[in-house]
């Protein structure tokens, strides 16, 4: 096999154009599945009646289907049913001319939502009763023990998994061409497509992720070493 | 300044506090001693809500509560008037020393950011870590994060402190620098609840002794009489198992 070069070096900027809509993807889902994902997570973590068994039904429904799957049925169905609620409300609004990336956020955030409030659950159980405890008997309220004491330090214990939910999260946005999206894959595919040199296309991409993972993954070790100075200290140890 | 009456609690069908009522004073320390499971933990966690009684009144500061309440706002009014030293510190991890001892006057009280920095710095400078401000729990020795534990309190400026068995989990060439503090406290007039097994701390710095067993007080007075001449059988084997000397050649 010979391989097209001049084609590479075409189709990469290109392709590199729609990084933003893989950024974007993962961006987007982040901020919808990480609120969700702590709330589950609080849901199960504190056992709230009625509510935390629906949580984990959801979480093993999810978790038990595989992402192409749900995506392939949020992608056929949601647009039936909420057509039909539109239409029952008496608007006039046409689901069909929504723009798919809404879907495909949809889609993204329903398992992303699972691992997360997996990852914080954990992170969760970290941090002692007795913290939580000192902080009400200095007066301050729960949600601000929670906020100021408990969840930092949850979400440190939860970091290091955090990292790879996001890491998986901006694979998984390949699966967005599914939904009509194009994201930098799905450009990929057509760009390929068009002239027949699909593995040039590919090697491209493949280039792409492994470039925007590994920035990433540095990020996401900044933050972490940045989060979690409490646990070395500045001083070096001196704990007796 | 503070008044306990008749309080009860169990968990399932175990009955910890079977009517427990007892006065404090202003600038009183009280010992609360007692065997392991006597309730006395119990009792100080019901005061301060950690447990709620199944039974049982306070009076606090010229504050009436019922300590069944489950109210959050009755809880918190209760603990802006009290602060608690754990067992097991209980720091906050995230926190360096200063802001462990800032976050109640800061959050709780929205004291100025500059004004709680001062109290606190004041605050860690009397339990002798002036010096170690901007370092973590992880880097303090067991005593030192005791020692910041009494500040955290002491910064809110509560009406009392409830002490529960402050010096229990530290190495015992730590309990000394502990319980120094609690006594320059003392001296100075602070209203304190000290559950502890230090019978020579009780002895010599409480002001009245409480002797609990089985989820009731089975004796309270002034240390010397409590030491000396215990009027419960039960008490005088508790103590004559403290008290002896402990020069054991092993």
């Amino acid at each position: 096999m010979k391989i097209d070069y001049e084609f590479i070096k075409e189709a990469l900027p290109d392709i590199a154009g729609y990084i933003p809509v893989t950024l974007n993807l993962v961006l987007v889902s982040l901020l919808i599945s990480f609120p969700l994902g702590v709330l589950f997570a609080w849901i199960n973590y504190k056992k709230v009646r009625v509510l935390s068994p629906v949580v984990k039904a959801y979480m093993s429904l999810i978790r038990g289907t595989p992402v192409v799957l749900q995506i392939y049925i949020i992608y056929n169905i949601t647009p039936y049913i909420l057509a039909s609620i539109l239409e029952k409300m008496g608007s006039d609004v046409n689901v069909y001319r929504l723009n798919t990336i809404w879907y495909a956020y949809f889609a993204l955030s329903l398992s992303t939502t699972v691992t997360i409030a997996e990852a914080m659950r954990a992170g969760l159980e970290t941090v002692n009763n007795g913290q939580f405890e000192a902080g009400l008997s200095i007066g301050l309220s729960a949600p601000q023990t929670l906020w100021h004491i408990v969840f930092p330090q949850a979400l440190t214990a939860a970091m290091p998994v955090l990292g790879n939910v996001a890491v998986e999260l901006t694979k998984a946005t390949s699966l967005a061409f599914i939904m009509a999206v194009t994201e930098i894959t799905g450009r990929a595919k057509v760009l390929g497509g068009g002239v027949l040199r699909y593995f040039e296309a590919y090697i491209c991409v493949f280039i792409l992720y492994i470039v925007i993972i590994a920035i990433m993954e540095q990020l996401f070790k900044l933050v972490e070493k940045r989060i979690s100075i409490y646990r070395v200290g500045r001083h070096g140890s001196v704990r007796i | 300044m503070l008044s306990v009456r008749d309080v009860h609690k169990s968990f399932g069908d175990n009955h910890v506090l079977k009517g427990v009522s007892f006065d404090v004073g202003e600038g009183d320390v009280v010992a609360v001693l007692g065997a392991s499971g006597s309730g006395k933990t119990t009792l100080l966690r019901c005061l301060e809500f950690f447990e709620h009684a199944d039974e049982g009144e306070m009076e606090l500061d010229g504050m009436s509560v019922d300590l069944t309440t489950h109210s959050a706002k009755i809880t918190r009014q209760i603990r802006q008037k009290t602060a608690f030293v754990f067992q097991n510190y209980n720091l906050f991890n995230n926190k360096t020393a200063l802001e462990n001892v800032m976050l109640g006057l800061t959050v709780a009280r929205k004291t100025d950011k500059e004004k709680a920095r001062e109290i606190a710095t004041a605050a860690l400078a009397k339990v002798g870590l002036a010096e170690r401000l901007d370092y973590y729990p992880c880097e303090l020795s067991g005593g030192q994060q005791q020692r910041v534990g009494i500040a955290r309190a002491l910064a809110v400026n509560p009406k009392i402190i409830f002490f529960d068995e402050p010096t229990s989990a530290l190495d015992p060439e730590l309990v000394g620098e502990v319980l120094d503090t609690i006594k320059q406290l003392a001296k100075e007039g602070t209203t304190m609840v000290v559950v502890t097994h230090e019978m020579s701390f009780a002895r010599d710095v409480a002001t009245k002794v409480i002797y609990m067993d089985g989820g009731v007080i089975l004796e309270q007075g002034k240390p010397d009489k409590i030491f000396t001449q215990p009027e419960n059988e039960r008490t005088r084997k508790f103590l004559a198992r403290y008290l002896q000397d402990f020069d054991y050649n092993i």
